[in-house]
């Protein structure tokens, strides 16, 4: 069996190594460009969220390339993912295609159903052992990747922590066990250590709250992180995929108790679920003040319904805490002036504010 | 004499300034960019050379939609978003400032002040039913010089009701208003109402205007509007004498604080307006992103790159 999978931001990394590690053939779905956006804006319906018509485009270009089995996630809620894998099965049946959908549910249970399935060859110890080196991997990739965004507004060379990112991302593409993981993350946090660091002030600090996938996948949110950080500004992300499988999938009692205190600082702004991440954004955003962040960009796709419930309410949620937020929706029109003309209005207006409040 | 440029060059209008020490306007310019913004910035500074002979430039910012082609044609020492240089201007003109409105050509933007420093700010998004090329476009339709409209809304007082909220529909709306009988005057004037309502629907969602009220870029020339803005709002509302170069002069200011450090002004002199200068673009093959890199030379060397995503062209070795 041949699969393959959408992509968001680094899965595709972790994911190779769990689905060959079941067995599996794995043809990832080519990198995300504009041919990707395009495909799937041309055969997805015209106001549906951004996310959708990126992965549409992820499974065209799949099966052009000979997949046959799509593994996608579905969704619970009153957010579109749910829907998801349903219409983008409809849209590909009528397109011609033949292949096999899977779409798993957040829910524990259902995964280990399925994987009796797709790895049917495999025994219960060796299934074990792919999880292990997948969830290994996200973990490391989100360790490194934190040090990378703390160093950006610290290095002396523009782009030295990115060059040895880029270079970790391939070897623990490249590792098959967990100790080969361990020597690669081992000598990437020693190069990033060893950097040459520049004399500056404390870096401004912005947290990203949002949608996750506009927040986790560098092509559609214009690769902030990266523009973030070589404006001199130390990015904090309210959303992990380590974190998000914690809470959401494995149920984590240690994450769990740190995701209810966050819908906690929420409760007098939101007090119920309104589906996707909506009430984290509002949570994070009190959360990342305690902290002592400079200010919040809210990213999510245009006509996300949860992160417009979120948007509407920030602002208040901004005066009470004291706290600047900028909210950036992001579609296929998209365009990049626009953007960075806010984000650099948004940073002169958080140094602003520091100066004033050193004044 | 010594003295400072602001550069603004936006979508409709290409503007320059020239300030002296004190933060005094001694020249500005206000031309049209008609698509050819490095044409205009040329012949802007050398009209403000021609008018001003004696003038030594200590610095130089860039602002505007175009700053960053500005900043390779002049040699700018401060590149800053249009934002931050109209809050700027604005604090400088009406120092107790807290609301600065700003409609150019294709934006609009909403900037609050508290204490002294900007506090938030929206900037209209995928719609351009509120600015000034909407106004621009009516009054073309309309037969009338844009520089009169404002003023044949102030011969009505009794607005029409027109649909704002997107400038196609606006439009048809407003034909329906003709057809049916109504004044000009007052089509126009319920133009006005219809882009402030508009304006504040979309850029003032749950923020607090608060006077004393600064309305300026190219649409504050229209007395209409700015009726139309005082009567929503409630208070006075004040439109600077440089109400249309605002954004120019804030990147003036920006350019003498950043000379304060005692640096040499990257400024190419007056007689860049002899140069030639091309830009073009180029579909880059190198992945399936086909970036559109923008690439400019100045007498056929290659003096800036932009516009890849990799960073590719924006970082290799430039030659001018």
């Amino acid at each position: 069996m041949n699969v393959t999978f959408p992509h968001m931001g680094h899965l595709d990394i972790i994911l190779r190594a769990l689905f060959r590690g079941l067995g599996l053939e794995v043809s990832p779905p080519p990198p995300v460009t504009k041919r990707t956006l395009e495909l799937g804006a041309q055969y997805a319906p015209e106001t549906v969220c951004l996310p959708f018509k990126l992965t549409l485009g992820n499974f065209i270009e799949s099966l052009e390339q000979g997949a046959q089995t799509i593994i996608t996630c579905g969704g619970v809620g009153p957010c579109r993912l749910g829907y998801y894998a349903e219409v983008q099965k409809g849209i590909l049946r009528e397109l011609g295609y033949h292949f096999e959908m899977i779409a798993i549910e957040p829910d524990i249970a259902h995964v280990f159903g399925n994987l009796r399935r797709l790895a049917a060859r495999r025994t219960w110890p060796e299934i074990y052992a792919a999880f292990k080196l997948a969830g290994a991997k996200m973990e490391a990739i989100d360790t490194v990747e934190a040090k990378v965004r703390y160093l950006r507004p610290r290095v002396a060379q523009k782009r030295a922590a990115d060059r040895i990112w880029e270079q970790f991302l391939r070897e623990v593409d490249q590792a098959e066990c967990r100790q080969a993981l361990k020597a690669c993350q081992a000598k990437a946090e020693r190069e990033l250590d060893a950097l040459d660091r520049r004399e500056t002030p404390e870096p401004l600090k912005i947290g990203i709250v949002g949608e996750i996938y506009v927040m986790l996948e560098p092509f559609v949110n214009q690769q902030l992180d990266l523009r973030l950080g070589e404006m001199g500004v130390e990015v904090h992300k309210a959303m992990s995929l380590t974190e998000y499988v914690r809470v959401h999938l494995l149920r984590n009692k240690q994450y769990l108790r740190g995701y209810r205190e966050i819908l906690k600082l929420a409760e007098p702004f939101l007090a119920h679920y309104v589906g996707g991440h909506g009430i984290k954004s509002i949570g994070c955003t009190i959360d990342m003040r305690h902290r002592g962040l400079d200010g919040i960009i809210q990213v999510f796709p245009f006509t996300c319904m949860p992160e417009v419930i979120a948007k509407n309410i920030l602002p208040t949620v901004a005066a009470s805490v004291n706290m600047p937020v900028l909210s950036l929706a992001f579609d296929e029109q998209s365009g990049e002036a626009g953007m960075m003309t806010r984000v650099e209005a948004f940073i002169d207006l958080l140094y602003f504010r520091r100066m004033r409040q050193c004044r | 004499m010594q003295a400072y440029l602001g550069i603004d060059v936006g979508s409709v209008s290409t503007n320059i300034v020239l300030m002296n020490e004190q933060g005094e306007i001694l020249d500005t310019l206000y031309e049209r960019t008609q698509g050819q913004p490095i044409a205009a910035v040329q012949q802007g500074i050398e009209s403000i050379h021609g008018r001003n002979p004696e003038v030594r430039i200590a610095a130089v910012g860039a602002t505007g939609s175009g700053r960053n082609l500005a900043a390779v044609v002049v040699g700018a020492d401060v590149v800053k978003n249009e934002i931050t240089a109209h809050a700027i201007a604005a604090m400088h003109i009406v120092p107790e400032v807290r609301t600065i409105i700003e409609i150019g050509g294709q934006d609009s933007k909403l900037i609050l002040i508290r204490d002294g420093v900007v506090s938030d700010f929206a900037m209209n998004t995928v719609c351009a039913a509120g600015t000034g090329s909407f106004l621009d476009q009516q009054a073309a339709r309309l037969n009338i010089p844009v520089q009169e409209f404002g003023r044949r809304a102030l011969e009505s007082s009794v607005p029409v009701r027109i649909a704002g909220r997107c400038a196609v529909f606006a439009e048809s709306d407003m034909i329906h208003k003709q057809q049916t009988g109504h004044s000009l005057p007052d089509i126009i004037n319920g133009l006005c109402h219809a882009l402030v309502r508009n304006y504040l629907n979309n850029l003032g969602k749950g923020k607090k205007l608060e006077g004393p009220v600064v309305f300026q870029g190219g649409v504050a020339a229209n007395h209409g509007m700015r009726r139309a803005f005082e009567q929503a709002l409630g208070q006075p509302v004040i439109v600077p004498q440089y109400y249309h170069v605002m954004g120019a002069i804030g990147s003036a200011l920006l350019a003498r604080e950043a000379s304060v450090a005692g640096k040499p002004t990257r400024f190419r002199g007056f007689g860049l307006i002899y140069d030639s200068y091309a830009s073009k673009s180029f579909e880059c093959a190198g992945c399936p992103n086909l970036c559109e890199v923008i690439e400019v030379t100045v007498n056929g060397q290659t003096a800036a790159r932009w516009g890849d995503r990799c960073g590719k062209w924006t970082n290799c070795q430039l030659t001018g």
